[in-house]
């Protein structure tokens, strides 16, 4: 492990790796500012750019635009109480009432304080755990991978917002549908190309990004007319008041440890994590403080938590890990167990770089937050057009194709029909993402076994994963039970 | 929008889906096998019809509130004149009138803000690829 560490160290320090990482970390924080865009839009808006560097850069580049814009989001929060992301909304709870009561900048130092302490944190854990983990998952082979896949897909259902499983199910089952297009894997025979030689390479993971999130995004501010929300400068006093470093040391202790954990869990991920916390530390303090601080140090530690089944089984855990597996594809590096001896230099430098990237945060974003705050002020009628265009032409510098973005300009209409319908898009995307790894899987699988499907439940490890999706599969019919059974 | 469109929408998709899977062609070989290329899209289409006439029966609450579809539908128009317009005036000039029609469409008057930022936005794109990055992009069938 020393020797990755030592490998991963010298892949983050090369000076231009941390340049990328802080571009990437001041990317993700302005545009996890921006109202209604989220980590998910600012990795997408990224990937163009990602795709002209070298694979272990781009990567470290998306990683800290990935917690930039988990970061930046709390700025949103607190200063106009319209997080960007959904990880945030907890820290508005707090956050804004002490932004509106003139403490904007005490509230923003705690939400900075926090996240780094959250993602330093999560990147220890990580630089623990990840090394052990993916030794031990070199064991796996193509029937538990078939089942880990599965499990990632149920836990959608499991994780679900209340009222959302339907919705989050069918989410799901239509990326894994876009994912069938194109020609077979195995045979090459042409599937819902519809005599289109454009799809038959099937269609892009940057295309179906773009289209449900940040063209889908767009559309969804287009349609919602000029929303003045009274709004709170940030000052230049950002720092924290005498008092809050002791009262929110447990605050951030307890709620990074849980952070993290929540982060790892597949499908449950940062807005998870930082509602349980703020929601856990209102048991311990009504400090509004704590209550800044329990969410941001949980966000920022689950992001972290959930590099942890990206990079040693290749399975995302959420919708903006599939995002970031889909870059790495692109990008020729290949998760999973295989990635710690494949490619130490991406496996450990992307863990490392996650240090600097907490600091570049702390140091380069807390400054800077009085400036970077009156991005926030962009009208509408000038953000739009500019997510539009970067979007559109992202696209089309990856594919060429104008078909391509016709077809982005369907799916977005789509998803947005989907969105206004309370469906929650990254499922889908999720979906699209494991179509193709879980059809390729399950095939091997059932050659490997003659075409028996008793292969899925023959060895100890299969059984429990088998149990596991069992368990996750009734999770929402045993709470439909323990409610009814409540009632009587 | 009322509460089963969608999910009526929803299985209007799934039944076209498994329409267009069981016409996936298959190779005399992997006809018999457990798992070939029809299995996994006809199982993806069957559970999507099941979870949307689900839905469809119970119905989805949609959001309401007021929606302003006009500037959605401006943007949508801008967004095809672009797409169509790339093969004929290049990437670039298509991405300067792209984004003056839809800053004006959308509202914007200011002269510094309507010209600049398109023609700064399409300078710095084709500098940064094709003169940095060394992208070649056809210029398009009007300057070619």
């Amino acid at each position: 492990m020393w020797e990755g560490i030592a490998t991963g160290l010298a892949t983050a320090l090369d000076p231009a790796n941390l340049a990328w990482v802080a571009a990437g970390c001041v990317a993700g924080t302005l545009i996890g500012m921006l109202p209604g865009l989220g980590p998910i839009t600012a990795i997408a808006l990224m990937i163009p750019i990602s795709y002209s560097m070298d694979p272990a850069a781009g990567l470290i580049m998306m990683a800290g635009v990935y917690y930039g814009a988990v970061f930046g989001g709390s700025t949103s929060s607190i200063l106009i109480n319209a997080p960007g992301v959904a990880s945030t909304v907890a820290t508005s709870f707090d956050g804004y009432p002490m932004a509106r009561g003139g403490q904007a900048g005490r509230a923003l130092a705690l939400a900075a304080y926090a996240s780094f302490t959250g993602g330093v944190f999560g990147a220890f854990a990580l630089l623990l755990f990840a090394g052990m983990l993916a030794s031990w998952a070199t064991a796996f082979q193509s029937p538990d991978y078939t089942l880990v896949l599965i499990l990632a897909l149920s836990s959608i259902a499991a994780f679900a917002e209340h009222g959302q499983v339907a919705r989050s199910c069918v989410a799901a089952l239509l990326g894994l549908m876009l994912g069938t297009v194109g020609a077979d894997p195995e045979s090459g025979v042409p599937r819902f190309t519809f005599g289109r030689l454009d799809l038959m390479d099937g269609i892009a993971f940057i295309l179906v990004a773009m289209a449900t999130f940040a063209l889908a995004d767009a559309f969804h501010l287009l349609t919602r007319g000029a929303e003045e929300t009274p709004e709170t400068r940030a000052g230049r006093n950002v720092r924290l008041a005498p008092g809050d470093a002791r009262a929110i040391a447990p605050t951030l202790g307890r709620n990074s440890v849980l952070g993290f954990l929540v982060g790892v869990l597949p499908g449950a991920g940062a807005t998870l994590a930082s509602f349980f916390a703020h929601t856990f530390e209102k048991r311990f303090t009504p400090n509004p403080a704590c209550g800044i601080a329990a969410p941001e140090s949980a966000n920022n530690a689950a992001c972290m938590g959930s590099f942890v089944p990206l990079l040693t089984l290749g399975i995302p855990g959420s919708g903006t890990t599939a995002v970031l597996l889909g870059v790495m594809l692109s990008l020729g590096i290949q998760p999973g167990p295989r990635l710690l001896t494949a490619d130490p230099g991406a496996f450990w430098g992307v863990i490392v770089s996650m240090f600097a990237g907490n600091l570049v945060l702390l140091a380069l974003n807390l400054p800077l937050i009085p400036y970077l705050s009156r991005l926030i002020r962009i009208s509408r009628p000038v953000l739009i057009p500019f997510v539009v265009a970067f979007s559109l032409v992202g696209v089309y510098l990856t594919t060429l194709n104008d078909f391509d973005l016709y077809l982005m300009v369907a799916l977005a209409a789509g998803a947005l029909v989907l969105r206004w319908a309370g469906f929650p898009l990254a499922p889908l995307l999720l979906g699209f993402i494991l179509s193709g790894m879980l059809e390729e899987n399950l095939r091997r699988t059932l050659y490997l076994a003659d075409g028996s499907w008793g292969i899925l439940v023959e060895r100890p490890l299969t059984v429990v994963l088998a149990g596991a999706c069992a368990l996750v599969w009734t999770g929402p019919l045993r709470r439909r039970f323990r409610q009814s059974s409540g009632n009587r | 929008m009322t509460r089963r469109l969608v999910p009526l929408a929803i299985l209007a998709v799934a039944g076209v889906y498994l329409w267009a899977a069981l016409r996936v062609p298959l190779d005399p070989w992997s006809i018999d096998e457990s798992v070939n290329a029809r299995t996994l899209p006809l199982a993806y289409g069957a559970l999507l019809a099941l979870f949307g006439a689900g839905l469809a029966l119970r119905g989805v609450p949609v959001a309401t509130g007021a929606r302003r579809y006009g500037p959605l539908g401006a943007m949508t128009a801008c967004i095809l004149a672009f797409v169509a317009a790339i093969p004929f005036a290049g990437l670039w000039p298509s991405l300067a009138l792209f984004l003056l029609a839809a800053l004006a469409v959308l509202g914007e008057r200011r002269p510094p803000v309507l010209c600049g930022a398109p023609l700064g936005t399409a300078a710095a794109g084709w500098g940064l690829v094709e003169l940095l990055l060394g992208v070649y992009i056809h210029p398009g069938s009007w300057w070619a």
